[in-house]
């Protein structure tokens, strides 16, 4: 499988990324096991350093937990999972408002553009619950 | 760095077969504690320099010193080394465990639960009584393994241990290899898949025109960008 990267951004923050919105999908459940250094590095195309990397950011954060000669597991604490949710709505929307705001829309123009766009979104979508 | 901390310190190396220069003037100094690949083409004398490491071969000139010992001066091979190169010259006829049994009477190192562990370590089952000849490529490549690692060599030097392997045989040796990194141990690999020298090494050489150059992508990319970025 072709892992396309941000040459922009180190790659080992990428797979985080990466494995954070895997857990936060729910493709990996609270206490599930993640892949091997070996299974994940295959998966990303990289080195088992990166993966290990990877994990040991994520332990740091209590969001895995790394169990000697057993592998890595999601924590089972979803008040840190939840943290974890809000930080990255935080940061699409800090994202979103960096932009907009570079872009020379107030805020409360922002606002109308967004309900607006939510609007239409919802009507799309209303729109193919019709269709199917 | 020191040659003091040095695990393997190679010199001017060469090596003629008559006429036939293979190895040039190759330097090769490697620390310990990581996973080292050496790659090339078929023929460039990768399992020559092997040989020449482990001492099962000498060089037309230069010399290895491994753990601070001359290989042919101070000691015949490397003490402290496993290794597997080519295919160990196992009994045929006698199982993987009874195999391993009667090369540790020749070291006189592992002892029987030892060699029941690492036979369990790299997947095979001690109590297996099939003999050598009815095993499969992949259990061949497991038991060469298992001799290499079986006296808990500090350096372990194996020629394409991947080689004839299918994708989960070749999975399970790398986890082998990682795994025995974290030990602590130093790995030096042949192999000819870049994949694998990317996944597992953490440096990798080219052997080519009979010296040894630094492949210089192939280091850990924690702190770096993607490579289609440089």
């Amino acid at each position: 499988m072709a892992v396309e990267f941000d040459p922009n951004q180190p790659i080992y923050l990428q797979i985080m990324q990466r494995i954070c919105a895997q857990i936060l999908r729910g493709d990996y459940r609270l206490g599930d096991k993640l892949p091997s250094l070996v299974d994940a590095g295959l998966q990303f195309n990289v080195n088992h350093n990166t993966i290990a990397r990877v994990y040991k950011e994520l332990g740091q954060q209590g969001i895995v937990e790394t169990r000697r000669g057993e592998g890595t597991f999601v924590t089972t604490d979803r008040t840190i999972l939840d943290g974890l949710h809000h930080t990255l709505r935080d940061n699409l929307l800090e994202d979103f408002f960096t932009e907009m705001h570079r872009l020379g829309y107030s805020a409360e123009e922002m606002k109308a553009a967004f309900q607006d766009y939510l609007q239409r979104k919802s009507g799309n979508s209303s729109n193919k619950e019709n269709h199917s | 760095m020191t040659d003091n901390h040095l695990i393997i310190n190679a010199k001017d190396i060469h090596k003629r077969f008559g006429d036939k220069r293979v190895l040039s003037g190759l330097d090769f100094q490697l620390p310990a504690g990581q996973i080292y690949a050496i790659c090339g083409k078929n023929g460039s004398g990768k399992s020559v320099f092997l040989r020449i490491l482990t001492g099962l071969m000498f060089p037309t000139s230069g010399g290895v010193t491994i753990f601070g010992q001359r290989i042919g001066a101070d000691v015949e091979f490397p003490s402290d080394t496993g290794a597997l190169i080519d295919h160990p010259g196992f009994l045929l006829n006698e199982s993987g465990r009874r195999n391993l049994l009667l090369l540790a009477k020749i070291s006189g190192k592992a002892t029987p639960e030892k060699i029941d562990e690492t036979l369990r370590f790299v997947g095979l089952d001690p109590e297996d009584r099939k003999p050598f000849k009815t095993y499969s490529v992949g259990m061949r490549q497991r038991l060469g393994l298992a001799q290499a690692i079986m006296e808990d060599p500090s350096l372990l030097i194996l020629d394409e241990p991947t080689a004839g392997l299918d994708f989960d045989g070749q999975r399970e040796i790398y986890d082998y290899l990682i795994e025995l990194r974290k030990q602590g141990k130093t790995i030096l690999i042949t192999s000819h898949s870049q994949g694998e020298i990317k996944l597992l090494c953490d440096k990798a050489f080219l052997l080519r025109d009979g010296k040894l150059e630094v492949i210089p992508d192939i280091q850990v990319e924690d702190f770096s960008v993607a490579p289609n970025g440089s």
